[in-house]
């Protein structure tokens, strides 16, 4: 996964917000959103994996709320998939 | 359009506006723009003229209309709406927050919120009982110094208006008739969303803005919920009466 490019991001004491200028919209992230962010650029896997350490939830939840909010940011046209 | 001639000079968001109108318009209208007549070298030059009916109108080179013949408050209500659209997503200085405001004893308050939440109304009567006006629809906080810089109001003659003043509290209205009155702190993202909902120009002020959203939501905006007029104005001339918090 990439970003797309020309956002921008902002932290906030409970979050992220990224903000696209291009199209004039802006998402406010809860404090895992935020981490599956920043870490956007690795693989599923990994991302599950700091999720799950961080959290302390098991790696299959981890991994089934990974995918899911990953695909709402490609959904949301802020993540691309490589390739 | 007819030849036009030196009109008023207005403020709007701390810009000075210099609006040039015709001397139809200045017939229709002069005495109520003098009311407004700011002195100053111009930041921005508006050209403003009548077409051949008296209900259609032009600025810059587009052409507006007038439901009815105007009345004074009508025109006011159509330069103002232009000014903040043509400024708001511009300014680059200040974040533009769909908000009013008035000055009160510790600094500017704003009453951000949708259309119908309350703005006009509050404002209206908080000037009325002496406070000094600053925005009806769009209130600019100046991205480092957060000063509120004021605007021509919309759709009421306040008695005072003020000058720069520094933003003291924002507060998030939502008119509720029949609702109980209600009144809670809002922080972090709820406050994020509201103050990145509520504004006019994100995308002009960019990450400076942001990073001013961030400081205001760790700050904390005040929610209102209230059901008429005088429940409203009694709680915003409480917020108006608190001490500002240690810094």
């Amino acid at each position: 996964m990439r970003k797309k490019e020309g956002l921008l991001t902002q932290r906030i004491e409970d979050g992220l917000i990224v903000y696209d200028p291009q199209a004039d919209e802006a998402y406010v992230l809860n404090e895992t959103g935020a981490l599956v962010w920043e870490n956007a650029e690795l693989s599923e896997e990994e991302i599950a994996a700091i999720i799950a350490e961080r959290y302390d939830v098991g790696k299959d939840e981890a991994a089934e709320d990974a995918r899911a909010f990953l695909a709402e940011l490609v959904g949301k046209g802020l993540l691309l998939r490589d390739g | 359009m007819a030849k036009t001639q030196a009109g008023l000079i207005t403020l709007h968001f701390g810009k000075r506006v210099a609006w040039n109108y015709s001397p139809e318009l200045s017939r229709l209208f002069g005495g109520f723009i003098s009311r407004f007549r700011a002195s100053g070298p111009a930041d921005l030059s508006l050209t403003v003229g009548l077409r051949e009916q008296e209900n259609l109108f032009e600025i810059e080179g587009s052409a507006c209309f007038f439901r009815e013949v105007p009345e004074e408050l009508d025109f006011i209500n159509v330069l103002s709406y232009w000014t903040r659209n043509l400024l708001a997503r511009e300014l680059a200085d200040a974040l533009v927050l769909h908000a009013s405001a008035v000055r009160a004893r510790q600094g500017a308050i704003l009453m951000m919120g949708p259309k119908g939440s309350g703005k006009s109304t509050l404002a209206k009567a908080l000037c009325d009982e002496g406070y000094g006006f600053l925005a009806e629809d769009g209130a600019p906080v100046g991205l480092e110094d957060q000063v509120v810089f004021p605007s021509m109001p919309m759709s009421f003659l306040p008695e005072k208006l003020a000058g720069p003043t520094r933003l003291f509290r924002i507060v998030s209205l939502r008119y509720v008739p029949g609702a109980r009155t209600a009144l809670g702190e809002i922080r972090g993202k709820e406050a994020s969303l509201e103050l990145l909902r509520e504004n006019f120009n994100l995308r002009a002020v960019g990450s400076r803005g942001l990073a001013l959203v961030a400081r205001l939501s760790e700050r904390g905006l005040l929610g209102l919920r209230f059901p008429d007029r005088e429940e409203g104005l009694r709680v915003i001339k409480e917020i108006a009466e608190l001490e500002p918090r240690p810094r």
